[in-house]
Order: C-alpha cells, then structure tokens, then sequence
C-alpha cells in the first residue's frame, strides 16, 4: 500500500517535471474603472503582459508594462499615462505570489479547477498585498488563467481629479484572462 | 448708441470664445489614437540595432524610445498567434537569445498572416517597454499596435 502510494507520487513527480513552468507573453490583462454614473466605459486593455507559473513551487508572477494598455479614445490613454500612473516613471506593473491551493490543482489532467492566489501588487511605486480567487483551467498541454480582483486608487496613490470623479470610479476592476504554454527546456 | 455697439461686439467675442473651447473640447474628447500607418515614426533602424541599445543601456533606452513610433527593418525570427488569432511578430536573429515582439495592430492581422519567418520585414509600432530576462528565454523589447509596412 505505501509503496504504491509512493510509486505514485513519484510518478506524478515525472510527469509533472515534464514542464514544470508554463508562461505567455500575450497575457491579456483588462481594467475597469467606469463610474457607476459615467456616459462612458473608462477601460483599457493590455495584450503583452507575462505571466509565468511554477506549477512546483506555486508561483506566479505577472508583469505589464503600463504603457502598453490600449484604450478607445486616445485623450484617455494620455491621461492614463501621464496624470494617474505616471507611465514615465513607473513603467512597470507586477504581481508576485503563490497559489495557496496548489495541491488540489491537476496540472497534468485536462479540467477547471478553483484557484486561490496570494502576493503583491507592486504598481505605481507602491506595493500592496492582494488576495483573490480565480480559475485554472489545464486543457490540451496549456494553462488558462482567469481571475479579477479591485485595486484601490488609493493604496497605489493614483489622484483622480474631482473634475472626473463623476465618471472615473475610485478602484479599478482588474481583469486577468492568460493563456500559458509548457516551458519547453 | 456707441455703448451698444460695444456691448454687441463684447458678446459677440464671448460667444466666438465659447464656441471654439466647445468645439476644442469636442475635438480632444473624441481624437483617435495615431494611425500609424499615416503616422512618421520618430526613430527608423534595424532590429538589432534597437536590441543592442537596450541591453546596453535600459534606462536610457527607456527614455529615448518609450511610446515613441519607431520603424524597424528585421529578420522575422517567430510569428506567435494566440487563443484569439492575433499575432505577434517576433524580430531578431536565431543566435541572439533577446528579440522585439511586435503585438500586430487587429486592423493588420490579415497582412501578418501573409509574413513568413526568415524573411525581412519592415514594421512601424509603438514601443511600450523592456522586459529583462526572467525566464532564461532572452529579454524582449515589445511594440505595440504594430503594422508593416509596404516599402
């Protein structure tokens, strides 16, 4: 009994390891900051973040370089650059933590399973610890990431203008939709 | 009599200053982002060349180029679609490890297909930042909303 329990584990151990990491580098991560009574969606999006797990360790990691968010008008990708994030300065957006339910987690069987995740946001200079619940979804060899989560404005010391208040809201909705592939070594 | 007159010019001037604000304003809210097809980019060079700035100095690279428009001319190392069909045209040489991925503007996607690695490319985008080696995969300069261009 324990030496096929232990024959298991080691099997799953081999294949697992087979890749162990899984990344992209056309992660789509999305905000919305719409004010409940704004004539307009105030949202951008970004197609080349990254995104790396450690299917071992649990890692995960994401980083987006904040110009590279695309918007409708092109007034709003100014304002967002140069008053709220300050592009100029802080270039770049990450998040390091770990998936707390790793265990229950199949990497090597096809299926959707319920992920936490725990770590920090680091943007705008500040850092703030973030915890939420999403999806992993293991089909055909990849790795589907989605999740969403708030950010404050104010934990991240993003000033919204009283002149706008009435259409840009006080926190952000930030959408993770990432599709990882093997790291093949 | 003078006084109407002057007070019909003063309103006159108000409502003409109104206006224009208002059809400014009107004009800022709804401007598009740059077509950069139509657009001159600020910097044209070779893929590599961009790469070796960058490796060599990141700070300095960043300033010089971030949300710049630059033209490069390339060897097409990768094309990479994903989940959704878009493209993202990866720049550089087999032997060097660090690349320019290109994201391809949606409106050009059609055109992307029709590229094949190992052939040269010349390709308009917006530079939106460096990404060091994390991975051990060579690090990455990335373009945003790009397109090539027919020489």
């Amino acid at each position: 009994m324990k030496l096929s329990i232990l024959l298991v584990a080691a099997l799953s151990i081999v294949s697992v390891s087979n890749a162990q990491k899984f990344f992209t580098k056309t992660g789509k991560i999305s905000f919305d900051a719409t004010a409940p009574k704004s004539p307009e969606n105030i949202t951008g999006v970004n197609k080349t973040s990254i995104c790396v797990i450690d299917t071992k360790t649990a890692d995960i990691q994401f980083s987006v370089l904040m110009k590279g968010f695309e918007f409708e008008r092109a007034l709003m990708m100014e304002h967002f650059n140069e008053n709220y994030v300050e592009s100029d300065k802080f270039n770049k957006t990450t998040f390091k933590g770990t998936i707390t339910n790793n265990e229950s987690i199949n990497y090597t069987k096809d299926g959707v399973y319920p992920a936490k995740v725990k770590g920090k946001l680091d943007m705008h200079g500040q850092s703030k610890d973030i915890e939420t619940e999403g999806k992993i979804t293991v089909k055909a060899g990849k790795i589907e990431v989605s999740a969403s989560f708030i950010a404050q404005f104010d934990d991240f010391k993003v000033a919204i203008p009283q002149l706008v208040a009435d259409k840009v809201a006080k926190f952000a909705k930030i959408i993770v939709d990432c599709t990882l592939d093997p790291l093949a070594k | 009599m003078k006084n109407k007159k002057l007070i019909f010019k003063i309103i006159t001037i108000i409502v003409f200053i109104i206006m224009s604000v208002g059809l400014y304003a009107y004009k800022e809210y709804n401007r598009k982002n740059v077509d950069l097809a139509e657009t001159k980019a600020a910097y044209s060079l070779t893929e590599m060349q961009l790469i070796n700035e960058f490796s060599q100095d990141q700070n300095t690279s960043n300033k010089k180029y971030l949300g710049k428009i630059i033209e490069l001319v390339g060897n097409i190392k990768k094309i990479d679609t994903d989940v959704n069909g878009y493209h993202t045209v990866v720049l550089g040489n087999a032997v060097n490890m660090n690349s320019v991925r290109c994201s391809v503007d949606s409106a050009f996607n059609k055109e992307a297909h029709n590229l094949s690695v190992g052939s040269t490319v010349v390709i308009r985008g917006i530079c939106t930042g460096y990404n060091a080696d994390d991975l051990g995969l060579g690090s990455d300069i990335i373009l945003n909303r790009s397109i090539s261009i027919n020489k």
